[in-house]
């Protein structure tokens, strides 16, 4: 009997995991396909051709720093400030220790700054929580989350068969990794939250905030490439943006990259 | 001497006895500025009245019959002259009339008439030939270069380009005093590319509580620049305005510059209002639905002899262009900003700036373009496109003059714009100051490439950014894909349900493996069972023996069940003793121990029994077992029993 209890405790979290990836895995040869078809449009010098293979893969939600740093550089290239400067911000999203990116988006943002630079007086600091819940990437707090709250499970199991001098440590352990578990948890449960409110970077040179979700409204101000703002809001084809200041306005959502 | 002092002191007197008269006598004239005017074409009514002093009331206008009236202007001034008498004040009111004759013939404009202290004052009839546009004769209006109404000669298309002073094209027709809109355009007639403007305004009898547009016109063919003045407060603005000889209170609605985008007859649909007055309570009373006539403009093509090579047909108007760097010295890597600004009038939205030539060692970014209009009547202003330039090497650039071509509607010609060339110098060692000059007024020269640095022989690596990265596959980040997944939400929730789940299944397992008194007689029976099947089988081949055997079996394994103690060893006298003390009924007890001594008996003389008596045993221990399984037993200790 005991054996049927562990044979079927098995099978589920085998279950679980299968479960767990991704829904609607896309083919990876149908990926590379397209990755090598952008990189060999852009080492032709086709920055067009290459943005088009970059984004077609970017429609199928893949989620990669490789693919939004050649992106960024592709729309550099391009001439396309704002886009090349939410690519490379994409790229940090996912890999803050990405130094190419990094890099480019530092020349990016200088070039645009010599344009015009959108200076927001009265900016207020971004709330603790949203800096705590940012300390890591996305990818590092869910695996750790997975790892510490996988692991307590495994040692509660264990502690089930265990003989009496070792369901202590075990018990122990349990305990700990669970703490750690739910720790990692809140950081995931504050990321969520903020991804509820995005951010996202103003693409075009200059654009002007209206004050409703129509072109008919008024132009509140104007911003530039490569601004960074809170997306609060969506009516159709219009979104409802906020600076760092608490101005607030509505861009057409086309001319916001969202992060 | 003294005789000429005395003729002058008397012709003076004489002189300013007859001003007096003159004065005092109010004047009330009417002029027109010709008497002959062509189809189509308009004139000036003007309509003088000169009073010293004295209440002035009931001005009823003229009768314009057959004509329509364009435009009304009332005025009034004041003249002072002072004399030998003392000062003299004289009333001047005037009313300006801009009349458009609509048809061929012989019209006379009424009288106007104007109560002075109560006297009737009249002006006299005029009349007016209406003659076709070709025999009409020109306007008196001195100090002008042409007559009003008269098409400029110099234009190539007879009555294209109305100028500043002329009244506004109406398309309404003639109305009694109601509520209505009203479309006005500077022209019905334009090229591809030229400004239009168009104003809607709202004309009441009387003040209305509600107005709302129920349908915008429609403006297909034309690209549209919104000229509708900022209201200062919400709501119309309304004021009072002479219209026809009678009062409105006028309210502009929009007003819009059209250029239209190809040649042929374009419609701008008509504007649709409703206007309502409502009660105390905000109760509608009286709703009004008001509608313009629909305006059709004549766009002629642009003139194709003298056109550039591939002209844009938006650069319709006056314009002028100056480009400037912001510095003309820098390092390299180092950013300049190139900056292309067209000023004047037309349609600088839509006017497509002359393109940046490619420039061999530099890197060029996306223009920022930016479009200032200057408030006013026309559609003026600027236009500024700014280039990012980036050079990637050093030596000396010129950039080459910028072009741009355009058409003049007024002149009906093609005129071009040129700016002067650009020169920048471009080092590496990093010593060039930062540019203040403006390099706009440099003289170009034809850049060489060469440089000192390149004579120098040094490899100099202008601001970039880092290449693109070319794996062979693409890697995926699986962790952010996963936490955007589905998939997290089941890890999270697929253990605790699966440590819930096996703790479920370990309490039923436990449940079940404990020796409880309905699993003991479930045990029993099926033993009981067991046994009794062996025993059939035994019979049917004949071994009686061992079938009296199993029997036996089954009723002692049965018993020790049941009571929960062996019954091995036991004597029949012992066993009778325990069977009575577990509460067994004394005729059960008894026909229990029969059997078992049947059993026993047949086991060692198997010879002494039939096959029947084998099948009647095994039936008398079925019914026993029966029976000992639904008496209520109590448990029992060996020891008590042998006691």
């Amino acid at each position: 009997m005991n054996a049927d209890i562990r044979r079927a405790g098995t099978w589920l979290l085998a279950g679980t995991l299968l479960l767990a990836l991704p829904a609607r895995e896309v083919r990876a040869d149908l990926l590379d396909e397209a990755w090598k078809r952008g990189n060999d449009a852009y080492f032709r010098g086709d920055f067009a051709g290459a943005i088009a293979a970059y984004e077609q893969l970017d429609r199928q939600n893949v989620v990669s720093s490789d693919l939004y740093y050649n992106l960024g550089v592709a729309h550099f290239r391009q001439g396309s400030l704002g886009r090349a400067i939410w690519s490379f911000e994409r790229t940090l999203a996912v890999d803050p220790d990405d130094e190419d990116a990094r890099f480019n988006l530092a020349q990016a943002r200088k070039l645009a700054e010599r344009r015009v630079l959108d200076k927001i007086e009265s900016a207020e600091r971004e709330a603790l929580w949203i800096r705590i819940a940012t300390l890591l990437t996305a990818s590092t707090e869910t695996w750790i989350f997975v790892g510490l709250y996988l692991g307590c499970f495994v040692l509660l199991f264990l502690r089930r068969r265990a003989a009496d001098d070792s369901r202590a440590a075990l018990t122990a352990g349990a305990a700990i990794l669970g703490t750690g578990a739910l720790l990692a948890g809140v950081l995931l449960l504050g990321r969520m939250n903020l991804d509820r409110i995005p951010f996202g970077i103003v693409l075009p040179d200059m654009v002007a905030v209206k004050e409703g979700a129509d072109a008919a409204y008024r132009t509140s101000f104007e911003v530039h490439a490569g601004l960074r703002v809170r997306l609060l809001d969506r009516d159709q084809d219009w979104v409802r943006v906020r600076l760092a200041n608490g101005l607030e306005g509505w861009l057409r959502a086309e001319d916001v990259g969202r992060l | 001497m003294q005789i000429g002092l005395r003729l002058s002191i008397v012709g003076l007197m004489i002189g300013f006895a007859a001003g007096v008269a003159r004065a005092a006598e109010p004047t009330f004239v009417a002029r027109v500025d010709r008497t002959q005017v062509g189809v189509g074409e308009s004139f000036t009514l003007e309509i003088t009245l000169s009073v010293e002093g004295g209440r002035v009331d009931g001005y009823r206008p003229p009768d314009l019959r057959g004509f329509r009236t364009l435009a009304e202007r009332p005025s009034q001034s004041t003249q002072m002259q002072m004399g030998g008498g003392g000062t003299f004040v004289r009333q001047v009111y005037g009313w300006h009339y801009d009349v458009l004759a609509l048809d061929r013939g012989s019209f006379s404009v009424g009288p106007a008439r104007v109560r002075v202290d109560g006297r009737e004052l009249r002006t006299e009839k005029i009349a007016i030939a209406v003659v076709d546009s070709a025999q009409a004769q020109p306007a008196r209006r001195p100090g002008r270069g042409l007559p009003f109404g008269i098409p400029n000669p110099g234009l190539p298309f007879p009555g294209l380009g109305v100028d500043n002073d002329s009244p506004p094209a109406d398309t309404q027709p003639g109305r009694g005093r109601r509520n209505f809109l009203r479309v006005q355009t500077n022209k019905l007639k334009a090229y591809v590319g030229d400004e239009i403007s168009v104003e809607w305004s709202l004309y009441l009898t009387e003040r209305q509580d509600k107005y709302g547009t129920t349908a915008e016109p429609r403006t297909d063919g034309f690209w549209v620049e919104d000229r509708t003045p900022a209201s200062p407060h919400a709501g119309l603005s309304l004021t009072e305005q002479a219209y026809e000889g009678r009062t409105y209170l006028v309210a502009p609605l929009m007003k819009k510059a059209l250029f239209p985008l190809h040649p042929g007859r374009l419609t701008i649909s008509p504007l649709e209002s409703e206007i309502s007055r409502v009660d105390f309570f905000g109760a509608t009373l009286r709703t009004e639905r008001l509608k313009t006539e629909p305006l059709t403009i004549e766009v002629l093509p642009l003139p194709t002899a003298g056109q550039p090579p591939k002209f844009d047909t938006s650069a319709v108007g006056h314009f002028t262009l100056r480009v400037e760097v912001d510095r003309d010295r820098v390092n390299v890597g180092e950013a300049v900003t190139l900056k292309l600004a067209i000023s004047g009038q037309g349609n600088l939205r839509k006017l497509a700036a002359p393109p940046l030539p490619r420039l061999d060692g530099w890197k060029a970014y996306e223009p920022k373009v930016s479009v200032t209009l200057d408030p006013g009547e026309r559609v003026a202003g600027t236009k500024v496109v700014e280039y990012l330039l980036l050079p990637e090497r050093a030596g000396v650039t010129t950039i080459p003059p910028f072009s741009l071509a355009f058409f003049d509607p007024e002149r009906g010609t093609y005129g071009s714009e040129e700016s002067n060339p650009l020169r920048i110098e471009v080092s590496t060692d990093g010593s060039q100051p930062v540019g203040t000059r403006p390099a706009g007024a440099v003289p170009g020269t034809v850049g060489s490439g060469s440089s000192a640095a390149a004579a120098r022989g040094e490899n100099v690596l202008a601001l970039d950014i880092r290449p693109p990265r070319n794996r062979p596959t693409l890697r995926r980040d699986l962790g952010t894909s996963f936490y955007q997944s589905r998939g997290l939400l089941l890890v999270v929730a697929a253990p605790p349900l699966a440590l819930a789940l096996t703790t479920l299944l370990a309490f039923a397992r436990e449940r079940l493996s404990k020796e409880t008194e309905s699993a003991r007689r479930r045990k029993l029976r099926r033993l009981a069972r067991r046994r009794l099947r062996t025993a059939e089988t035994c019979l049917r081949e004949g071994r009686l023996a061992q079938a009296f055997g199993e029997i036996e079996r089954v009723l002692r394994e049965f018993l020790t069940g049941k009571l929960g103690t062996q019954i091995a060893g036991l004597s029949w006298d012992e066993l009778r003793s325990t069977l009575a003390q577990a509460g067994l009924a004394p005729p059960l007890v008894d026909a229990t121990l029969a059997a078992l001594e049947d059993c026993y008996r047949a086991r060692f003389a198997p010879g002494s029994l039939a096959a029947q008596e084998v099948r009647a045993v095994r039936d008398r221990a079925s019914e026993i077992i029966l029976q000992i399984e639904k008496a209520p037993l109590r448990p029992v200790s060996l020891p008590e029993v042998r006691s």
